[in-house]
């Protein structure tokens, strides 16, 4: 039971990880981004490359990864969604376009690594860091789940605070609130959305290293898959709430978990489909969210 | 010729299938509902004329029609539960809605086959018959871009405060356009399905969602001609990139990135644009325009581009 | 012209031949020794002869996520193509194959099949590995009759009809090699975890291991499924450890066996490891030392024994400087068997060479998967216990030595 809940709170610390960027760029100004599992994906991709040739430690590694995920969604951003903002003629044109762009951008960074690695899964063997596990008893514990667990939950904590106490986050949530006023106000709207997604792809890039760390390989695809259990969590939480992103990973992982355990799991695969299609159904501001943050 | 068509009949008929569930999402977006129920649809309709095929041995017209009467009514009754929901929110409600349906269809047991899915689906359905019912149904489309049906559904779009200030139920019309988009997509489905005769859980996921949206953002989201143009790229453009190799989905996705961020309004506001700008010239340099009408699907270009114009030119200007 | 020539070597080849079926088909060795023997029974009339080339299309993923698939049976297919060259089975005639690339679409898979029965130009085709692609194409070349020879593809509804071929065993129809083997470990209970979005998964996990339980005594104590791109198996590998069987029998997709591994290993797990043919071709690379001692039931690995098998193998590295995967070997096989049917038709014609193929596929033939039987148009091979020795695999005696 005990080994059940901590099993629980990893995966929902994988999806929260994984969800954190997308719903800081979501929740503040607007931005779905559709490739932010390419770039996760990408982002730990190269950090095996340089792991290939030289054996670095985690910390360096997960500096790399935040590094070209915040490089890559720096260039989404500037390249793709800054365009189509410009341009767009309302705002529902703009979130449809930035929809389908980040769709296409993301086949891009995939592409390339299925054409490296021909699929087969990658991992960090050629790094220095080495997996143990420590069995108390009542629970077995790995040093890299730990680092997952406190990466997770303190970069979320970390994210929450910026966003209360620090002026970019305080200008971000006016933003998210009310985009105009918050332009009279003297903010700049530009540098502050260059700001937010770099910040959202150096979470990816950590995610993405910790993941590789975490599951010991991943693949190529490995950051599709992750995408709509993320937006699972986002929908359940609420958008625009880093303490409701949290809740929700943790009770999405709680759900799944748990039917994996009482059932043969075959129904698994339902359970983020049916969070995301209910809780829009019955309360579509998620569990903390609130009224006015909420954007269509 | 002949040659040329039997070698190319599946991307004919995957053209036109394409269309259609191109459309399931296209008509909702027009009335600026963002769906995404019409994949869903394609996958209730590929399995019910899969099971009806296989153990009725039903003629291809009832296998297909039951589909769409069941999308229908499914549509319906989607509309009724998400009619709180709009922009993105919809749009993900009902994507979660259409991938269950695929979970759905791998936990059926004997009756969807489970995993493997269903094969052996033979039916009597050609070439001819999608090509009419697609006909048909474009007609219908088009009719309904036109006339006060039309201008009500672009005024819910546009302003829906405003529409209902002018007297127009605009829950009403969302409803029918989720009907419509429920039928349009088993339709596509059951006929995809009876020509391939086969059908699994992993032709009716989430790639379909992604076929159907880059096909209508491209083509042009506002009439049914943008997701004709947009069916006929995404068809063909597979093939015609056989020459790039083992890079072919990285161009894939670099057009598709392309399109999305840099013609905003699909290749059909892109023509649009053209004719408008050659009209006006047309004076000076007659018989100039032709070869910009080169719509794949183009009866009389003239006309046509006239016709659209109505509806989404002035709408956005 | 040549045919001349050829038809004299030819009856000197089925004198040979019919020598060496008396021996007995398992002497058979190198593929160029085997071919004659089985490509004989005299039949060599009646076709019209070989054209100077004949042309065969190969529809398969080579970008997108099967592409590693796709490639390597590329690489096998190539090889094949010149060894059947060099061999002269085929007198002066070469075999000339012409790659589509149907990435992930069932649709594009089934444009290019159409092309290819319209175009009399295309004599066979060599189908795809996606079984979603391959169920699309059947109805299509059975109703047309153009002879089709898939390698992957497990589902069921690809072997349809008498022009659909299959050169790679279906996973179920070698599985009880690891029957043996687990029962020498003196395993008693198991658990077994399976993808249930994978036709051929699910069947080895719900049919295959509880038929191989009951076959060699032990009993399966808990099944679990998880998704088609679960990524985390913490909690199902937990549940294992917890269960703590004697054997775990994990059948999930290969790049999700590194994970599935090293998760179970660090939940605690130690007994014994069995997986499915899923897990080679490199994908245990990343778990390393994690999934040393995992075994699993092959129908082909680059060091197993048999001279048709180590033939390919030499050949394959001498051309490409690595070792074979099962689908490069599968691909080779593929193309022999159509250059068997060729021979034993003696023409192009489709029908001829869909007889052709019929009468090879009777008398079975050895190839790169060691000897190759076929039940229908169905290939059958005994299949090959391979162990991960921490870097690589290798072959097991099925006792486990």
């Amino acid at each position: 039971m005990a080994q059940d809940v901590l099993n629980a709170l990893t995966l929902g610390s994988l999806y929260l990880l994984f969800a954190l960027g997308m719903s800081l760029a979501w929740g503040t100004i607007g931005i779905l981004n559709f490739a932010h599992g390419s770039i996760l994906m990408f982002s730990a991709f190269s950090a095996y490359l340089v792991v290939r040739e030289v054996a670095l430690s985690m910390p360096v590694l997960l500096l790399i990864g935040a590094a070209v995920g915040a490089v890559l969604s720096l260039l989404v951003q500037v390249l793709a969604f800054e365009p189509i903002q410009r341009r767009a003629k309302d705002h529902r044109q703009a979130e449809l376009q930035i929809l389908v762009g980040g769709i296409g951008i993301a086949i891009i960074p995939l592409a390339i690594a299925q054409h490296i690695t021909s699929s087969v899964p990658f991992g960090y063997s050629g790094g220095t860091f080495r997996v143990d596990t420590y069995d108390l008893g009542f629970v077995r514990i790995s040093n890299v789940q730990i680092v997952t667990l406190v990466a997770a939950f303190g970069l979320a904590a970390a994210i929450g605070w910026w966003l209360k106490a620090a002026r970019p986050g305080l200008a971000l949530r006016g933003i998210g609130v009310d985009p105009e006023v918050s332009s009279l106000m003297g903010v700049d709207r530009r540098r502050l959305a260059l700001l937010t997604m770099a910040v959202a792809g150096a979470l990816a890039g950590l995610a993405g290293v910790l993941l590789t760390y975490y599951l010991g390989s991943i693949a190529p695809e490995t950051g599709d898959a992750f995408l709509l259990k993320a937006f699972a969590a986002i929908i359940l939480g609420g958008v625009g709430s880093i303490a409701g992103v949290v809740l929700g990973a943790v009770i999405l992982a709680g759900i799944e978990t748990f039917v994996l355990v009482t059932t043969s799991g075959t129904w698994a695969p339902a359970i983020a489909f049916g969070v995301i299609f209910l809780m829009l159904l019955v309360r579509p501001n998620g569990l903390l969210g609130r009224q006015e943050v909420r954007r269509t | 010729m002949n040659q040329w068509y039997l070698s190319h009949e599946i991307l004919i008929q995957g053209t036109f299938i394409s269309l259609l569930l191109a459309l399931s999402i296209q008509v909702p977006l027009r009335a600026g509902v963002f769906s995404f129920a019409g994949i869903g649809s394609y996958a209730i309709g590929a399995y019910t004329a899969a099971i009806l095929t296989i153990r009725e041995q039903v003629a291809p017209v009832v296998a297909i029609g039951a589909g769409v009467l069941i999308a229908a009514a499914a549509g319906y009754l989607l509309a009724l539960l998400v009619a709180r929901l709009s922009g993105l929110y919809l749009g993900m409600a009902t994507i979660a809605f259409s991938l269950f349906l695929g979970v759905l269809a791998t936990n059926g047991g004997d009756l969807t086959g489970g995993a493997t899915g269903l094969f052996g689906a033979l039916s009597t359905l050609t070439t001819a018959h999608v090509i009419t019912i697609t006909v048909l149904v474009l007609v219908a489309l088009a009719a309904s871009e036109r006339g006060s049906f039309g201008r009500r559904v672009d005024a819910v779009r546009e302003d829906p405060q405003l529409a209902v200030s002018m007297g127009i139920d605009v829950n009403r019309v969302r409803r029918r356009v989720f009907v419509i988009s429920g039928a349009l997509g088993a339709c596509a489905g059951g006929m995809n399905t009876l020509l391939r005769t086969t059908v699994s859980p992993e032709t009716v996921g989430f790639h379909l969602v992604v076929t159907a949206l880059t096909m209508i953002i491209v083509g042009g989201a506002l009439s049914w001609a943008g997701a004709a143009i947009g069916a006929v790229i995404f068809t063909w453009l597979p093939s015609v990139l056989q020459f790039v190799g083992e890079w072919q989905l990285l161009v894939y996705g670099i057009v598709v990135a392309i399109a999305a961020v840099y013609v905003p309004n699909g290749l059909l506001g892109l023509l649009q644009e053209g004719w408008r700008r050659l009209r006006r010239r047309g004076r000076r340099l007659p018989a100039g325009g032709a070869s910009v009408a080169a719509a794949p699907v183009a009866e009389d270009p003239e006309e046509k581009l006239a016709a659209l114009g109505g509806p989404t030119a002035e709408a956005r200007s | 012209m040549n045919s001349g020539s050829r038809i004299g070597r030819r009856k000197a080849l089925g004198s040979a031949g019919a020598l060496l079926l008396a021996v007995g088909l398992a002497a058979c060795s190198s593929p160029s020794d085997s071919s004659s023997g089985s490509g004989s029974g005299g039949s060599g009339g009646g076709g019209e002869g070989l054209p100077d080339t004949v042309t065969l299309m190969a529809i398969n993923g080579l970008t997108g996520p099967v592409a590693f698939a796709g490639t390597n049976a590329q690489k096998g297919y190539d090889l094949a193509v010149e060894q059947v060259e060099a061999d002269g089975l085929l007198g002066d005639t070469t075999i000339e194959i012409e790659y589509k690339d149907s990435a992930a679409s069932a649709q594009e898979a089934a444009s290019f099949a159409s092309q290819a029965i319209t175009d009399q130009k295309y004599t066979a085709i060599l189908g795809p590995s996606a079984s979603a692609q391959s169920t699309a194409i059947s109805p299509l070349v059975d109703q047309a009759g153009i002879p089709t020879v898939y390698v992957q593809s497990g589902s069921e509804g690809v072997v349809t009809g008498d022009y659909t071929f299959r050169l790679t065993p279906p996973a179920a129809s070698y599985f009880d090699i690891a029957g043996d083997y687990v029962e020498a470990q003196g395993v008693k209970t198991a658990s077994v975890l399976f993808n249930s979005g994978n036709p051929t998964l699910v069947q080895l996990g719900q049919d295959s291991v509880p038929a191989l339980a009951e076959d060699h005594g032990f009993e399966v104590v808990s099944t679990a499924g998880v998704e088609a791109t679960q990524q985390d198996f913490t909690t199902p590998t937990s549940q294992i450890a917890g269960d703590d069987p004697d054997a775990a029998f994990l059948m999930v997709q290969g790049p999700q066996y590194p994970v599935a591994i090293t998760q179970l290993r660090q939940a605690g797990y130690d007994g014994v490891l069995v997986g499915m043919s899923a897990a080679g071709a490199g994908n245990l690379s990343s778990a390393g030392e994690d999934a040393a001692g995992f075994v699993w039931p092959t129908n082909f690995t680059a060091d197993q024994e048999g001279e048709s098998s180590q033939a390919f193998v030499d050949a394959y590295r001498e051309k490409y400087g690595e070792d074979p995967n099962n689908y490069a070997a599968e691909a080779y096989d593929a193309v022999w068997f159509i250059a068997r049917g060729l021979a034993e038709a003696d023409s192009a014609d489709r029908t001829a060479l869909q007889e052709g193929l019929a009468a090879v596929a009777a008398d079975g033939f050895s190839g790169a998967q060691g000897d190759i039987t076929f039940d229908g148009n169905d290939a059958r091979v005994p299949g090959v216990l391979v162990q991960w020795d921490g870097s690589r695999e290798v072959p097991l005696s099925t006792d486990g030595s």
